[in-house]
């Protein structure tokens, strides 16, 4: 073989390269599909079918096509309130996830020690090593009727017992204690990002360091905000352990009751239906969100 | 000296190493694999210890553990009823979750030519389909130093001198709804529900019991003294005792009620033979003699006897153990789904 003939066999390697390069991000991506399909919305499909069976004590279900569980589920004050006290619990952690990650994702960003960056780094990245129930289990030392703020509150203030624990604030101490280091991993990569000159010539050009912040920083972290907030409130929607533990047994939150309808009740329709009520909201919800979120940063131009 | 593997002694060696690692799997199939789904922790531990290393593992069966929570074990046998397999060939259960089981068609009988020692476990105990192994009683825990007299029935709690003193574990809500059917019906064969719900909230109203989620949390809270009474497994009293908990335990005059554990063996399970050696094994007199003061549970072989002070602190009086009532699984089948809503919109709110 010639040297021409060498040169010519390799541009037609390439030139059948390029027409195959479509190809590529789909047989790369194809795995992924796949196992999503098979594990994910194939049991997904399952169980909503198994949301229209209908229920029955001893067969546990009758395959059939009713809307009975769903129609359960809209005519029952109880369990319609559940649903709304998924909804605020969700939203007021999302808030105070977002409040408390602004400012220490801000401070992380803009401090020039890499000592103390890497000290809080480790410290927000370290409460996710343990799991939800242990960090948890904290909180219930701590708000217990005999707990260390009961006793500060006793014996340092001379008050009377408060009754801090099975309450829906304990449940959003816990939640945003849980959440809020993704909060901050997720605002923080997006304020590396924000150039220091930028907050600087808005300075320089005599604003103040709050309007600087509300008129430079706060626009350009928004994709960072949507995306921590979107992170924060699914997650809370679907928090099982912390209601569990730091509600009691008189708070409701939807994960738990879909558990104690398929564990306790052995109703799995009704379950089922719950699951899908939850999915549907918190993707409706998640799916408007995105909405407005590309109409105002288009509308903004930082998108 | 030199060594170089060539190909024909590379061949050699591979099929050399095949032959002998198949060899290894015969061996061990002599024995063979029994897949056992169990508790986690403290529980599966003492299984370990006095039962499936002394005798299962050491008659030459490798035994496999799955462990869970019970529903999820439930959970995995109702789901894979069409599959050709089980997924595992035994599995620890409680009383009612093996009714339940048994009612669906998806565990099998027990020969007790095959597991002989079925025969020495207590009568009362007994199903066909379930080989039980420790029981206990759903009795009352009380705090003696804040209480001069103990509680003497269920039905005393009802007196409003026990109000917001009395502790209830939500996980345990169908007992509760057990113990107003015995104060009212004195039985667990014929429970009026209706009857029993307003019993309850009268109960509610008159003492106002406070509802603790589990086990772990009525105990903290007995031993925070924010409570001085709780209903609670007889076994479980013992352990928070045993754990430095000021409680002790008292029988109601209506009779306790029956908590068994035990197995089950699922249809289809892959080694039947291995299954009925698992469940003898765990019927082993010392074995259970051993577990129970470590669990406080009372040993379902009639065979395992006590040292006295640990009969004394753990087993029940012959009197006792007559009164005991066993639940009602096939009311609790057909009503769980109504009474636990009832529990929690109406008794819980």
């Amino acid at each position: 073989m010639t040297a021409v003939d060498t040169v010519r066999s390799q541009l037609a390697a390439i030139a059948v390269g390029k027409r195959r390069r479509w190809l590529a991000p789909y047989a790369l991506s194809g795995p992924a599909v796949v196992f999503v399909s098979l594990f994910l919305m194939l049991p997904l499909l399952m169980m909503l079918r198994l949301s229209f069976y209908r229920y029955d004590a001893a067969q546990m279900y009758i395959e059939a096509f009713t809307l009975d569980n769903y129609v359960r589920f809209i005519k029952d004050d109880f369990y319609r309130q559940v649903l709304w006290t998924t909804l605020w619990i969700s939203a007021v952690t999302t808030l105070l996830c977002l409040i408390g990650g602004v400012a220490v994702a801000y401070f992380m960003a803009r401090t020039k020690s890499p000592l103390l960056k890497r000290y809080l780094i480790i410290a927000i990245v370290l409460p996710l090593f343990m799991g939800n129930v242990a960090r948890t289990a904290g909180w219930i030392i701590i708000l217990d009727d005999k707990g260390l703020l009961n006793f500060l509150l006793q014996n340092v203030y001379e008050g009377s017992a408060l009754r801090l624990l099975y309450t829906s604030g304990a449940v959003i101490a816990g939640l945003t204690s849980v959440l809020l280091p993704f909060m901050i991993v997720t605002l923080n990569s997006v304020m590396h990002n924000i150039d220091v000159s930028l907050e600087e010539a808005s300075l320089n050009l005599g604003a103040s360091h709050l309007t600087t912040f509300r008129r430079v920083v706060l626009p350009l972290l928004k994709p960072g905000i949507f995306a921590g907030c979107i992170l924060c409130f699914i997650l809370s929607m679907n928090a099982y352990a912390t209601p569990i533990l730091l509600g009691g047994p008189k708070f409701n939150m939807m994960a738990p009751m879909i558990y104690q309808q398929i564990s306790a009740a052995m109703n799995w329709p009704f379950g089922s239906a719950l699951a899908f009520v939850l999915i549907s909201l918190t993707a409706l919800l998640t799916v408007v969100s995105a909405v407005m979120f590309d109409r105002t940063a288009k509308r903004t131009g930082i998108a | 000296m030199s060594y170089r593997i060539n190909r024909r002694g590379f061949l050699a060696g591979g099929a050399g190493a095949v032959a002998l690692m198949s060899g290894m799997r015969g061996a061990r199939a002599a024995g063979g694999q029994v897949i056992v789904a169990n508790w986690g922790g403290d529980w599966n531990d003492r299984t370990i210890q006095f039962f499936e290393a002394p005798i299962v593992e050491k008659a030459g069966y490798t035994v496999v553990r799955d462990l869970d929570g019970f529903d999820q074990r439930r959970t995995k046998i109702i789901a894979s009823r069409r599959l050709p397999r089980a997924p595992m060939d035994v599995a620890h259960m409680d009383d009612a979750t093996a009714f339940e089981l048994a009612s669906m068609e998806l565990v099998d009988p027990v020969d007790e030519q095959a597991v002989p020692r079925l025969k020495d476990v207590l009568q009362s105990l007994r199903t066909p389909t379930f080989v039980p192994w420790q029981y206990s009683a759903w009795i009352l825990g009380y705090n003696p130093k804040k209480l001069k007299e103990a509680p003497r029935s269920f039905g005393e709690l009802w007196d409003p001198k026990y109000k917001g003193v009395v502790g209830l574990s939500n996980e345990h809500w169908f007992h509760h709804i057990e113990s107003a059917a015995l104060k009212i019906g004195k039985s667990l064969d014929n429970i009026d529900v209706e009857a029993v719900k307003a019993s309850m909230m009268e109960w509610k109203k008159a003492a106002s019991p406070r509802i603790y989620p589990n086990h772990l949390q009525i105990e903290q809270a007995l031993k925070n003294e924010e409570i001085v009474v709780a209903p609670e497994y007889k076994a479980r009293i013992l352990q928070f005792a045993s754990e430095g908990v000021d409680v002790a335990a008292t029988y109601p005059s209506e009779g306790g009620i029956a908590i068994i554990f035990g197995m089950v063996l699922p249809k289809k399970r892959p080694d039947p033979e291995a299954a009925n050696f698992y469940c003898n094994a765990l019927l082993d007199p010392a074995g259970l003699t051993s577990l129970v003061q470590k669990s406080f549970y009372s040993p379902a072989n009639t065979k395992s006897v006590l040292p006295e002070a640990a009969a004394k602190q753990i087993e029940f009086s012959e009197a006792e153990t007559k009164s005991i009532h066993k639940r009602n699984h096939a009311f609790w089948l057909k009503n769980r789904n109504e009474l636990l809503d009832w529990w929690n919109k109406e008794f819980k709110a």
